[in-house]
């Protein structure tokens, strides 16, 4: 479109969006440079959720490092914890208890549940709805419920240890999980009728933000971005781990790569968990929960890594090892710093309206992007 | 585990690679270690092949500071991890013209390691702010420096000329 | 003569307050001063339950503080409900998760942009102490809010419970007024059919 002298100057403003702003998940900082309610570009400034992850690695013995695992992603912190302890067993040769793998599975599928149900809150809550994050949160609460009494805490669960999990739980708390599934499928015909049906939210998130599929490989984008837009990649698929292979569910697909389809993946990816969740019960074997380790880990010299799927996307730890108790280098793939990097190509031209249903699709936490 | 396409690793060697392939717990791994000449040779093989970028970074090792790559393949359990090392200055070409995802990774490298790289469009700090824009935290003190051969990285090392 | 900044029962502590903490004038209950003091009980009454906290989460303490504004735990009885993307509109700053050296500025400016008065609560180990990221080789993170800003109400836990906060939001309540809840909010249901 062709801008007269006038209307540039009065039109062109440069905009800070955060990094205090209600609707960025954590402290995003995008500056904007807009015509008018138009986005010409994006700049993201990051760091502010900058935690020092692995510079403390290189600080604390291999097992501290598990106090700062859910730290990194708070909002899905069981796959960050499961990875990091599955590369330990990797590096140091140790076979996890059937009932640990369990254990696992079942807290990490929750964990991808309460994980969705606060973006699916947090979402309608940037696009100005104030009720469904009342039900996500209701729903989450008895998750988390679940959650703290097999875990110890709330939000930030201390409960992957290299070898297995720390402790084993008893079948009140299962029984209890078995309800909650038996609750959680009932609940989804509220969230179709109050939000998948709602014409305001189609028309705020069909066709918007519209990525390709060669345009989220290029960027790396993983996880519910990739498969919206029709890729099934799902690390629990393709390149199993922990005992996802011996569960059968699917992997939902979106078709267009628009909002809208990142938000029915992510419902979808709910439902599947729920089936997963309730075979893991069915199956639970006895046992112990976890695998004699040695008191100081040491892997031998050398690199390695593991990739796991979290809610997010793909997941994953790279550890060098120069033999001590101590490691000389880890590295973190968080799954949202590659779904942010395709957003200042995609946004060109949106209204800024559409650019917040576009970031929140996106799912970010951004202090997983700062580590 | 599926079976490896051979005409990636074809590709791969064609650009004087040095290839080491590994099975650990999910799927391969092809560890290929190539000169820094070669390194945006080969990324275009692995960007050809419809491979995405998983995570770039580095680890400082004695000489030089070692660039490790992973790649990941969407469709199938294969990854590859391409490895070079900077050099003496810690220069390195980009390969965001080729994989715009790699932008951030390699600003996070220069916060972190002070790397720079030759064709970025974008070098300013990323994680760090302005004040802190060259400590370079994640460098390691010369006493706690081990060496590639030390940490049994032969597989991340490269030989010849192109070290310095 | 007891500490002027101490809590007396009766006596309000409002950075507001006129007068109550001159030691040359200790009995300011006689004349003219009592209808100001009478307004500015029930001033401080008003602020006390109608707090509107600043929407400041930083990191993890922040789904604890939106899980305390959610229906179970529900900070909306208390008056806290009115979550303010402004700080000009706001009058209560939770500062719920890590403050680093990049985010620092920010923090100031958003507390100097609040209007007078105005109160804040340290949500968590990091606001309060720098948390888990505290100690050797750490170079981006401030070791607590209060070395920023003033800080009212210290809330401990990693990250604390949602009750917690709601403990804080009662504490700075009683702050405020100078006087507890007139109905206590914590007593636990099973220690009540006991009695």
């Amino acid at each position: 479109m062709t801008i007269s002298a006038n209307e540039d100057r009065t039109f062109r403003m440069h905009v800070n969006l955060g990094p205090q702003h209600p609707s960025t998940h954590g402290v995003l900082h995008l500056e904007l440079e807009m015509y008018g309610e138009y986005v010409l570009g994006i700049d993201p400034v990051l760091g502010y959720g900058h935690r020092m992850h692995e510079k403390m690695a290189e600080t604390r013995p291999w097992q501290s490092f598990f106090a700062n695992t859910p730290r990194i992603d708070y909002a899905c912190s069981l796959p960050h914890s499961l990875c990091y302890a599955s590369l330990l067993e990797q590096a140091l040769d140790i076979e996890v208890p059937a009932r640990a793998r369990s254990l696992r599975i079942i807290t990490s599928e929750l964990n991808r549940i309460t994980s969705h149900l606060l973006w699916v809150g947090a979402f309608l809550l940037d696009l100005g709805a104030f009720t469904p994050i009342l039900y996500c949160f209701d729903d989450r609460e008895q998750a988390v419920d679940i959650l703290e009494h097999i875990t110890g805490n709330r939000l930030t669960h201390a409960y992957m240890c290299a070898g297995g999990v720390m402790a084993d739980t008893d079948d009140a708390i299962l029984r209890k999980t078995r309800e909650f599934i038996q609750r959680m499928r009932g609940r989804f015909q509220i969230y179709d009728r109050l939000i998948t049906n709602n014409i305001i939210f189609v028309t705020r998130t069909r066709d918007i933000g519209i990525i390709t599929p060669d345009m989220a490989r290029a960027y790396g984008a993983t996880g519910p971005v990739l498969r919206g837009s029709g890729v099934p990649c799902d690390i629990r698929k393709i390149a199993p781990y922990g005992g996802y292979d011996t569960f059968e569910f699917d992997v939902p697909l979106g078709s267009n790569g628009d909002c809208l389809d990142r938000y029915s993946v992510r419902l979808q990816e709910m439902r599947q968990s729920l089936n997963i969740i309730e075979q893991a019960l069915d199956q639970l074997p006895g046992g112990p929960v976890r695998a004699k380790v040695p008191r100081t880990i040491k892997p031998a010299p050398g690199h390695y890594s593991f990739s796991v799927e979290g809610a997010r996307g793909d997941v994953t730890y790279w550890a060098v090892s120069d033999g001590s108790e101590i490691p000389y280098r880890l590295k973190i793939r968080s799954a949202c710093m590659a779904n942010l990097s395709l957003l200042p190509e995609l946004c060109q031209g949106m209204l800024l309206a559409d650019l917040i249903s576009t970031l929140g699709s996106l799912d970010l936490v951004i202090p997983e992007i700062d580590r | 585990m599926s079976a490896l396409p051979d005409e990636l690793l074809k590709k791969l060697q064609a650009c004087d690679a040095h290839i080491k392939t590994t099975s650990p717990q999910q799927g391969s791994l092809l560890h290929v270690r190539v000169t820094r000449t070669a390194l945006k040779q080969a990324a275009t093989v692995l960007r050809n092949a419809g491979l995405y970028p998983v995570f770039m970074t580095a680890v400082h090792t004695d000489p030089h500071v070692a660039l490790v790559y992973q790649f990941a393949a969407s469709d199938r359990p294969l990854r590859v991890l391409l490895a070079t090392t900077a050099d003496k200055g810690g220069h390195a070409p980009s390969l965001t013209p080729l994989f715009p995802g790699m932008q951030w990774h390699e600003r996070e490298a220069r916060d972190m390691f002070g790397i720079i790289f030759e064709g970025h469009p974008d070098m300013r700090p990323l994680i760090l702010c302005d004040e802190d824009r060259d400590l370079h935290p994640l460098l390691k003190d010369p006493k706690h420096l081990k060496t590639l051969e030390q940490l049994k990285g032969a597989d991340l090392e490269i030989t010849g000329g192109e070290a310095s | 003569m007891e500490n002027p900044g101490q809590r007396q029962p009766g006596r309000p502590v409002s950075r507001t307050t006129l007068g109550a903490t001159d030691p040359a004038q200790p009995d300011t209950d006689r004349g003219l001063w009592q209808p100001l003091r009478l307004a500015e009980n029930i001033l401080d009454a008003c602020r006390a339950n109608s707090l509107w906290p600043l929407t400041f989460g930083l990191s993890c303490c922040a789904i604890e503080m939106m899980s305390a504004g959610m229906a179970r735990f529900d900070m909306a009885r208390y008056g806290a409900e009115v979550f303010r993307p402004s700080p000009r509109q706001a009058d209560l700053m939770i500062v719920a998760g890590t403050v680093n050296k990049k985010m620092a500025p920010v923090v100031k400016r958003l507390y100097e942009q609040m209007a007078e008065p105005k109160w804040v609560i340290a949500l968590g180990n990091c606001a309060v102490s720098g948390g888990p990221f505290a100690g050797e080789g750490n170079y981006a993170v401030i070791e607590g809010v209060d070395k920023l800003i003033p800080v009212d109400v210290y809330v401990a836990g990693c990250p604390p419970r949602p009750e917690g906060l709601l403990e804080a939001i009662f504490t700075l309540q009683e702050k405020i007024t100078g006087r507890k809840h007139p109905f206590p909010q914590n007593r636990h249901p099973q220690q009540e059919e006991k009695k």
